[in-house]
Parts: structure tokens; sequence; C-alpha cells
């Protein structure tokens, strides 16, 4: 069975929220680049979901459940990967299949 | 069915890749931009054909990704039934005129042949829309040219998902309510999505070429249909999920045969925007 757009696991409700406000909010957009600390504290993510914003690493957020689209907003369009030379975005080129 | 009974007619049918590059239009390299060009290109040329089609209302069968909607309540399909469709993405504001008159009838139609589909009065449209009609409308001269537009969510993106016939059985559905309507109207059907692609997955970059053309061969041949006994895992797999509003149109169109206006293999995405001969 290979789902990859999965059910979203409600642990991650405010890690959800923070990655739809950064996609949907410029403001919001804006202080995530400068100031990551105070808008997670802002969306209120707990520790694990903080660890996962700070890692930036879409693999690791994949891993742990977290919604593609979250991922997306959040390092795609929070940490600015969209704007990366096109190596460091294919993320299937990095890893190895037997890692997930 | 009487045709000379039938006042709805569909006078154009087509889909395309929705994703938000296409709007954004990252400067990542040369190449990029250059697939980019031609996927604008072909949506203008959508854009110009529907116009000379003359055509009232656009249905787009767009799927969102907790963009639009959110998790307070979360629909498998959703028909806008308002006046006037509107969005914000990527500095572009998407404001068009909707048809209520017709979605009314497409959403009671579909209830009683039995699709439950949620409605709404008021949507804000993110890039599963806005992304494509951008150059769809620019082509079609938008300032000249207003076609009232009905976005329907089909989801593709948010699991548990509608299965790949359903999605397609939808579609067989709204050309049945639209045959059977006493409406005067003029409709053009647009799908948005796909093709292959992994967004946000540790797979993003892949792109499933073989899958792409599998799916662009039988629809080319007429044999859509075909294409309804796909699995939820095998669209997965394959990045294909999208398909699905794909599914929705093909259904639509009775499986009408389909030219490929343009496939790019970028480096993210199959993008694809087909024509089918209605």
């Amino acid at each position: 069975m290979v789902i990859l757009y999965g059910y979203p696991d409600p642990k991650y409700l405010n890690l959800y929220k923070l990655g739809r406000a950064i996609h949907l909010d410029p403001q919001v957009r804006e202080k995530f680049k400068l100031d990551r600390e105070a808008v997670m504290n802002e969306f209120k993510l707990s520790e694990e979901e903080k660890e996962l914003v700070r890692s930036a690493d879409p693999v690791k957020l994949f891993k742990a459940g977290v919604s593609p689209y979250t991922i997306f907003f959040i390092c795609w369009e929070g940490y600015g990967f969209m704007q990366k030379p096109i190596e460091e975005q294919m993320m299937y080129k990095r890893i190895k299949e037997t890692q997930l | 069915m009487n045709l000379e009974t039938t006042m709805v007619k569909i006078v154009g049918a087509f889909a395309t890749s929705h994703t938000p590059q296409i709007l954004v239009q990252p400067k990542i390299s040369e190449e990029f931009t250059r697939q980019l060009q031609e996927v604008h290109n072909a949506l203008m040329q959508v854009g110009r054909r529907i116009k000379e089609a003359n055509a009232d209302t656009i249905i787009v069968f767009g799927s969102d990704h907790m963009e639009t909607f959110w998790l307070n309540n979360y629909p498998q399909l959703l028909l806008f039934t308002g006046k006037e469709v509107g969005g914000k993405f990527a500095g572009y504001e998407l404001r068009l005129p909707a048809d209520p008159e017709l979605s009314k009838e497409l959403l009671y139609g579909l209830i009683d042949l039995g699709f439950d589909v949620s409605f709404a009065h008021e949507l804000e449209l993110d890039h599963p829309y806005i992304s494509p009609t951008y150059w769809v409308l620019k082509g079609a001269q938008h300032d000249s040219y207003r076609p009232r537009m009905i976005p329907f969510h089909i989801n593709s993106n948010v699991d548990p998902r509608i299965k790949p016939r359903r999605a397609f059985e939808l579609g067989k559905a709204i050309r049945q309510v639209l045959d059977g309507s006493k409406l005067q109207n003029r409709v053009a059907l647009l799908a948005t999505g796909g093709l292959s692609h992994f967004v946000g997955t540790p797979f993003y970059g892949k792109v499933d070429v073989e899958a792409d053309n599998f799916l662009i061969e039988k629809m080319k041949a007429g044999k859509g249909y075909e294409l309804a006994d796909l699995t939820t895992d095998w669209l997965d797999e394959h990045g294909e999920f999208e398909f699905r509003t794909w599914l929705t149109l093909i259904g639509a169109v009775n499986s009408a045969p389909a030219e490929i206006i343009t496939y790019q293999r970028a480096w993210h995405a199959g993008y694809c925007v087909a024509s089918f001969k209605v």
C-alpha cells in the first residue's frame, strides 16, 4: 500500500495551522523568516513540532507523519526552498528510498 | 435523450496542471523558464478557444490542499453556488462573476443522482484555480470577455479521498444534469491538477513520465473510461493523485479523445495541457 498523501494526524493540528498561515498570510511568512521561535510560540507548537520545524528537513517531517502540504508551506514557502537551485529542491535525489 | 430539448451545451473541455510555479515563476533555470512559457502559451490557447466557443460559464474541477478548506470541515465534494468567485495567490487577485442559477441546478441534480455534494456561497480560492485560470483568462482577453466561473472541489489531496471510479461517475452525473437542463447556457469544462509529481514528499523532483504517457495515450485514444479502474494506491505511487479531477472531466465528456496541447517534463512535475474533442 502506497499512500503518500495520508490522513492528517490531529496531533499536529497547530503545525498545520502554522503552515497554512505561512502560505496565506504574507505577514506570518515574513515573521517566520525573521523570528521563527516567536511564531512557533504564537501558534502554540509542542516541543516535538518545534523540533520538526527547526530541522527544516522535509524527509524528517514526512517520516513523522506531517501532511506533505504543510511540509511544502513550511519548507518551500517559509524557508524559501522554492527559490533554491533545482538540485537542492529535488528531495528524491538526496535520499535513498530505504531511508523511508 | 432528446437532443432538441438540451439547452446547456458543452462547447469546450480542457485539462491542465495547476502548480504554484505556473504563477510564481521562480527563476531557477533557463530550461524551467522555457517550459513554463510553453505551459503559459498552451493555457492562453485554451483561453482563446473558450472565448471563440463563446462559453458563458466555465466549470472548473479543482482540488484543495488545506488552503481554501480547513480541518474544521474538510469536504470530499463541494460545489460553489455563490454569485462571485474570488481568491488571491502570488500577488494576483481573481474576481469573476459566478453562475448561481446553473450551480444550484447542478447541486440539486447531483443530489438526486446520489452524489451528496456540499455547497458554499463564499470561498477564497487558491492556486489550484488561480494558477491556471490567470493564463486562461489572459488568453481569453479577460477585460473584454468575462465568462462566469463555477469552481467544483474534488478531494484528491487529503486522505481519505474520493475513489477514482467515483470521480469518473461524478463526471457522468454532471453530464446527465447538464443534458437535462432547460437553462440556456454554453459551458466549458476545465480540470486542474497533475500530472505526475510528488510535492512535499521525499520523492519531490521525481516525475513518472511512463505513468504520464500511459494516461496521455489512453486519453488520446478516447479510452479515458479505462482509467476509472485505477486505484488510490496506483495514483499515489505514480504521483498521479490529482488525476481525479481529470477523471471527472473525462466522465463528463463521455471519454472524448484528447489532443495534447503541450506536455513538459519539468524538474518537479509532468506539465500537461489537454483539449478534449467535444
